[in-house]
């Protein structure tokens, strides 16, 4: 069942609170919650009018965001639409999604980034649009673009090669005090690579793109940070080398964030045998050894927050040959819910809610009397299971369909609305 | 009976099959060398040479099998640019399966094309090279060649010479030998040999004289000019000079060798005319064999289809 409503009053009964910073963390509570703002928590006599939201095992988190993921809109809605990329993100227990800017036309200026966030009001999942950082090899209007609400700077799957653009861009876009993302893959390693360069790739007879091609990216990125300031981002790190240079740049005192894709938490190379081009990500899939350097990242807090890195790929560009394909796999539906399989409830809150918050300026949402009312809801050891009948995106590109998760979205209550799925 | 639906990857067979591919290519051997060179075997099957990248012997070579089994033939060639403008490898596959083929032998520039099919359409597929992953006859035909000479694999020493990342050849060739018991060293310059190939099992070296004085089979690889869409080494002559097989080289070596290459041959680059077409060269009868492992392979996924 989904119920979609507008609120005026909800009664959460006794959820757990996972909100390390709130001094209710950890207990069970009953949550009050009238036009939008967290009125009382605590015991709570429901009223009549009250919408009650009940489970057994109910788990109540700051919202989650999603740092990462394509939108389709304008331009690819074959793929994805804003419409069915909010629902699916909801879905999958978002208050809020990083929409990244290369659609067509990309989100360059003032009125792209206002469209995305027009087309999303009175959605209950927000959208925060991030803007292109270089239109060719000149700084989009940064300072224009964080006036109209930008969250951020990027130009998605393209490394900064010229490296007097990154000093640019990181010296100007401190003008807005956003950060600039820099893809970490230098192509000129591997221009024709096909998938991580290991022994599967080996096996397989593809051309690979080393873990060198992107530790190095990382490496001069993090000498421009250190020159010329500003605040960097690595989105979606792959690899075990990457992970310890950016917890050396950390304890450093450089401004620098990271975020990884949880596919790459979950998969490696290995399950690249069968070709499935559901698997052909960028960057790739790496080898199981990076995957527990990743993980390991995410526990210490090195990585700061998790992505779906949701790549809707419309159907005739994954059914060919893998070398045709084009990478990217599904993610809004399922990333928290194998967030949740992988890490305890404190690393997740953390990784969803206040370590993307932190790195990007944006209000941290507190589960406390009188501030927002912005939630992300999950039913704990309900198991679900993610059918070709519940995914919300036109595209279907995703690794994960018919896989058991331990848990169930519950729902989610954002922008006095709240949506309700079990 | 082979133990799988398609003759796609050497990974995928067991030892079983390539023995049982192996005995039935003697009695194909036997026919092609009659004055009647033809069986009725696959006179009920239709086959389908889907060849979307160049080749010349490979394609003869099936082309040959087949009609020696008497199968009905249908040959699709195109390059791989025209897939670059947008025709589908399912949709061309699909229109050529709507006539009712039984069999497809593909060739194709990317890894996995084979796999694809094998997953997407109703046919029996026969991988004739996907990209630098497998070609599973031309290694058949390889191990054949040299059971043929020594009378088994167990054992014997095989360098694989020559352009190995490039190679489509290689990778079946290592996991072949290595499933009928022959020890690999592949060898060359570095820029030419997969970086993680130790992975799986062989030995590399890049002194092609240490290496000829070690193995029992050499088998040269063709230098593909045709791939070199990056600095790989600094010329033709360099290569020649020091990774190039000539009869100097093998004088050096002071032992009889078996000098095998899957064509076609830059002669004067990997190898030199006079050990090309000299006496410890097994060219010639390796096409031979192409022919009889071939039709071998061919009949048994066929018989698959009858089952």
């Amino acid at each position: 069942m989904v119920l979609i409503s507008k609120m005026n009053t909800t009664l959460i009964r006794s959820a757990r609170i996972i909100d390390p910073r709130s001094s209710f963390h950890g207990t069970d509570q009953d949550i009050l919650i009238r036009n939008g703002i967290i009125e009382k928590i605590g015991s709570i006599e429901a009223e009549d009018h009250f919408q009650v939201v009940s489970h057994p095992g109910l788990a109540v988190f700051p919202g989650f965001i999603d740092g990462q993921a394509f939108l389709g809109e304008p331009g690819f809605e074959d793929a994805e639409t804003l419409e069915s990329g909010l629902s699916a993100a909801a879905r999958g227990g978002f208050t809020g999604v990083f929409s990244l800017p290369n659609t067509s036309p990309a989100v360059q200026d003032k009125t792209g980034v206002e469209y995305q966030i027009r087309s999303a009001a009175g959605q209950p999942c927000s959208i925060y649009p991030i803007g292109i950082l270089l239109k060719e090899s000149t700084l989009a209007p940064l300072m224009e673009m964080d006036e109209a609400g930008a969250v951020g700077f990027y130009n998605p799957e393209k490394s900064i090669q010229d490296s007097s653009l990154l000093i640019r861009g990181l010296e100007y876009s401190q003008h807005t005090g956003k950060r600039i993302f820099s893809f970490p893959l230098d192509l000129s390693v591997s221009p024709y690579g096909q998938m991580h360069e290991g022994v599967m790739s080996t096996q397989l007879g593809m051309k690979g793109f080393p873990s060198l091609a992107e530790t190095i990216q990382i490496q001069r990125d993090l000498s421009i940070l250190a020159y010329a300031g500003g605040k960097l981002h690595i989105p979606t790190v792959s690899t075990q080398e990457s992970v310890q240079l950016i917890r050396t740049a950390k304890n450093q005192g450089l401004d620098v964030t990271c975020s990884v894709d949880l596919n790459h938490l979950i998969f490696c190379d290995d399950d690249l045998a069968g070709f499935d081009t559901n698997f052909k990500l960028l960057p790739p899939l790496r080898a199981a050894s990076d995957r527990a350097a990743l993980l390991e990242g995410v526990k210490d807090g090195t990585i700061d927050h998790l992505v779906s890195n949701h790549q809707p790929v419309n159907f005739d560009h994954k059914y060919c040959e893998f070398g045709l394909a084009q990478p990217g796999a599904l993610g809004l539906q399922t990333a928290v819910l194998l967030s949740l399989e992988l890490f305890d409830l404190d690393v997740v809150s953390r990784a969803w809610s206040t370590g993307i918050r932190e790195a990007f300026g944006l209000q941290v949402a507190h589960i406390e009397e009188g501030r927002l009312a912005e939630l992300s809801l999950i039913a704990l050891n309900r198991p679900s299971v993610f059918k070709h009948s519940d995914n919300l995106s036109i595209s279907s590109n995703s690794p994960l369909f018919d896989r058991s998760f331990q848990h169930t979205v519950a729902g989610i209550i954002n922008n006095n609305k709240s949506i309700l799925y079990v | 009976m082979l133990s799988t639906d398609h003759l796609i990857s050497i990974k995928e067979l067991q030892k079983s099959d390539l023995e049982l591919i192996f005995n039935t290519a003697d009695e194909f051997k036997a026919v092609i060398n009659r004055p009647i060179k033809k069986v009725p075997s696959l006179r009920d099957i239709t086959v389908a040479n889907l060849f979307f990248e160049n080749s010349t012997r490979t394609k003869l070579s099936f082309e040959l099998a087949e009609k020696r089994l008497s199968a009905d033939i249908i040959n699709f060639t195109s390059s791989s640019s025209s897939v670059k403008k947008g025709e589908s490898l399912v949709d061309t596959v699909n229109n050529i399966l709507a006539m009712k083929v039984d069999v497809v032998v593909i060739r194709h520039s990317y890894p996995g094309a084979a796999q694809f099919l094998a997953n997407e359409v109703q046919a029996r597929i026969i991988n004739a090279g996907d990209g630098a992953h497998e070609h599973p006859t031309q290694a058949i035909l390889d191990a054949y060649s040299i059971r043929e000479k020594f009378g088994t694999l167990e054992e014997v020493k095989v360098a694989i010479i020559g352009d190995i990342v490039h190679s489509r050849v290689a990778l079946s060739n290592i996991f072949c030998l290595q499933k009928l018991g022959a020890k690999v060293v592949v060898c060359g310059p570095k820029t030419l040999i997969p970086k993680h190939i130790q992975s799986l099992g062989v030995e590399v070296s890049h002194n092609v004289d240490e290496t000829l004085a070690w193995c029992d089979v050499a088998m040269v690889l063709r230098i593909q000019l045709e791939r070199q869409e990056a600095s790989y080494f600094p010329s033709l002559r360099e290569y020649r000079t020091y990774f190039g097989i000539d009869r100097q080289r093998l004088e050096k070596v002071g032992k009889d060798l078996v000098i095998m290459h899957p064509g076609p041959i830059n002669r004067g680059v990997e190898i030199s005319s006079d050990v090309a077409d000299g006496p410890f060269s097994i060219i010639l009868d390796q096409v031979e064999n192409g022919v009889a492992t071939r039709m071998a392979g061919l009949f048994h996924v066929s018989e698959k289809i009858r089952k």
